[in-house]
């Protein structure tokens, strides 16, 4: 089980999607692809699922080239990739058939019954032209799973679901990551933080950051302190620390918290510690804004 | 196969399915209940009474087959295809998967408006014309260019209904639009495919039709017009037959493999 991008590009007229992206995905687990619309996520699975051939560069599904051998590259995949729609005229239950057959597998139906009660999904006889938004999407998921391919491309996978679907969905995947390499983009970071092993983030066609949910959070985390005075925030003060270039920038938040962000480096965080005391400290935490606050400094 | 048992579900359930092969089967049934009904006065023998019967026969398959094949490609380049392309499926499959379900349902209702006239032939004058053979032979053969024709419409096109429309167009009116301009200006028109189909309805004749025929006629103030019809050659019409179907299907795969799916309407 392995994805590698080698130095994607995709140029989509004078418009530069993906410029130069490499990473390499190995084995089970789920992985993160985070960005902001446009950043690039959609392109990168599209490249994967030869949706779009790469301008430059390549994308490989257990060492083959997607856009030189698709067919075969694809057997080990199954996507989700935008919003498919369903041939109209299947029943659902036909839809689940099709989904097997078309990758040469026989239908077991008591799998495909398991998997639509575990999904909830409308009666097999239901006409998929007739399905919300969010039940065709279920639907899809149903295919991925009655489809048991190794690997999942899920590009943005729980838009259109309600909470109650979402909550479902991750339970999901959170089984499935453990036989599977799932590669799942998204903007919706509570669900990458419940979802992911490993997050890379991708912002203007590049990746920006790649690690650990943890070692992300750890890294951005320490970058800010969250310190709660006995008076009034000493706004002079930090404009003080500020113009010394001990601090990068402060927010109040409320009359006597503030948020402090700083270079993360011992030296400084002594520093402003030091130049705040006076002034009379009650807290101070390292601020835990983890995935949320690695996205917002990452996507400047 | 699983691809043309859901290519055939689909043409089965479309609504221009069921609504133009009732319309396609009414047509062909005209020309025998009225010569039935005694309301036209049959023709003296089988060959014209059969030639009567098929006249419309092409163009009227030419629209049911633009109508029913025409999104054929077109459909993978909406959101069908983010799930249809991303299988392990070669897209020469599916296009010929879709080429092939087009095609029996094009060749279905061709063999209904032909078996309507050849029984009906039967029934009025107890025989059936000599050709018929090679009249089912070559109608596949025009069915399958058609489709084909089609087919490779169907991959320039991104929307499915534009891409239907334009095939109509295409095959339904600016051939035969051609078609007659070139009589005019005295030109056979050997490179159109609705040129071609004339063959199908030539081999009723008795004695098939000379290949240029021409007609003066003089007006007032001494101006004469001669019109110059065509009649394609049986070889001719099989050739320029296999040449679309052929040149089509490899111009539409070649369009089709290359295509990309930015995004989808």
């Amino acid at each position: 089980m392995e994805l590698v991008a080698d130095g994607l590009v995709k140029k989509l007229g004078t418009t530069t999607a993906l410029a130069g992206v490499s990473f390499r995905l190995q084995g089970k687990g789920c992985y993160g692809y985070l960005g902001p619309n446009g950043a690039g996520k959609t392109t990168t699975m599209k490249l994967f699922t030869n949706l779009l051939r790469p301008t430059s560069g390549s994308a490989t599904i257990d060492g083959v080239e997607v856009s030189k051998e698709p067919s075969r590259a694809l057997k080990a995949v199954g996507s989700l990739v935008e919003e498919p729609e369903p041939y109209s005229f299947m029943t659902v239950h036909e839809f689940l058939e099709f989904a097997v057959r078309i990758r040469g597998r026989r239908v077991d139906a008591s799998e495909i019954k398991g998997i639509s009660d575990r999904l909830s999904l409308p009666r097999p006889d239901e006409l998929c032209s007739r399905l919300s938004k969010g039940l065709k999407r279920r639907v899809f998921l149903a295919a991925l799973l009655v489809q048991g391919t190794e690997i999942l491309l899920l590009d943005e996978p729980s838009a259109g679901l309600d909470p109650a679907e979402s909550v479902v969905f991750r339970t999901i995947i959170q089984e499935l990551k453990k036989e599977k390499l799932i590669f799942l983009s998204s903007h919706m970071l509570f669900e990458v933080t419940q979802v992911c092993d490993r997050v890379t983030f991708l912002n203007r066609g590049r990746i920006v950051e790649t690690g650990t949910i943890e070692e992300l959070t750890r890294k951005y985390t320490s970058k800010a302190l969250r310190i709660e005075f006995t008076e009034k925030v000493p706004t002079a003060a930090l404009e003080q620390l500020k113009a010394q270039g001990a601090l990068l920038g402060f927010e109040k938040e409320g009359e006597r918290m503030c948020l402090v962000r700083f270079d993360g480096t011992e030296a400084n965080r002594k520093h402003i510690v030091d130049g705040l005391y006076p002034m009379g400290i009650r807290n101070i935490n390292d601020a835990q804004l983890g995935l949320e606050q690695a996205y917002m400094e990452l996507m400047k | 196969m699983t691809m043309v048992r859901a290519d055939i579900g689909f043409y089965l359930h479309t609504r221009r399915f069921k609504v133009v092969l009732p319309i396609y089967v009414i047509l062909a049934l005209i020309i025998p209940i009225l010569y039935g009904a005694g309301v036209l006065q049959k023709p003296p023998d089988i060959n014209d009474y059969t030639a009567s019967a098929l006249g419309e026969l092409v163009s009227a398959t030419v629209l049911l087959t633009a109508l029913l094949a025409g999104d054929s490609i077109s459909q993978d380049f909406g959101r069908q295809g983010f799930f249809t392309l991303t299988q392990p499926v070669r897209r020469s499959e599916i296009m010929l998967a879709r080429t092939l379900a087009a095609f029996l349902f094009s060749e279905v209702a061709m063999l209904l408006w032909i078996g309507i006239g050849l029984a009906s032939g039967y029934a009025f004058y107890g025989a059936v014309v000599a050709n018929w053979g090679l009249i089912l032979a070559i109608s596949a053969l025009f069915v399958g260019s058609v489709v084909s024709f089609v087919v490779l419409f169907s991959s320039l096109f991104k929307g499915p209904s534009i891409s239907v429309v334009v095939s109509v167009l295409v095959v339904w009116l600016v051939m035969p639009l051609i078609t007659g301009v070139l009589d005019l200006a005295g030109v056979e028109p050997s490179f159109l495919l609705t040129y071609a189909g004339d063959v199908v309805t030539n081999l009723t004749a008795i004695s098939y039709p000379q290949h240029v025929t021409s007609i003066t006629a003089s007006g007032g103030g001494g101006i004469t017009i001669t019109i110059t019809t065509f009649e394609p050659y049986v070889w001719e019409g099989v050739v320029i037959m296999a040449a679309y179907l052929v040149a089509s299907l490899a111009l539409a795969w070649l369009i089709y493999s290359r295509k990309e799916l930015k995004d989808a309407s």
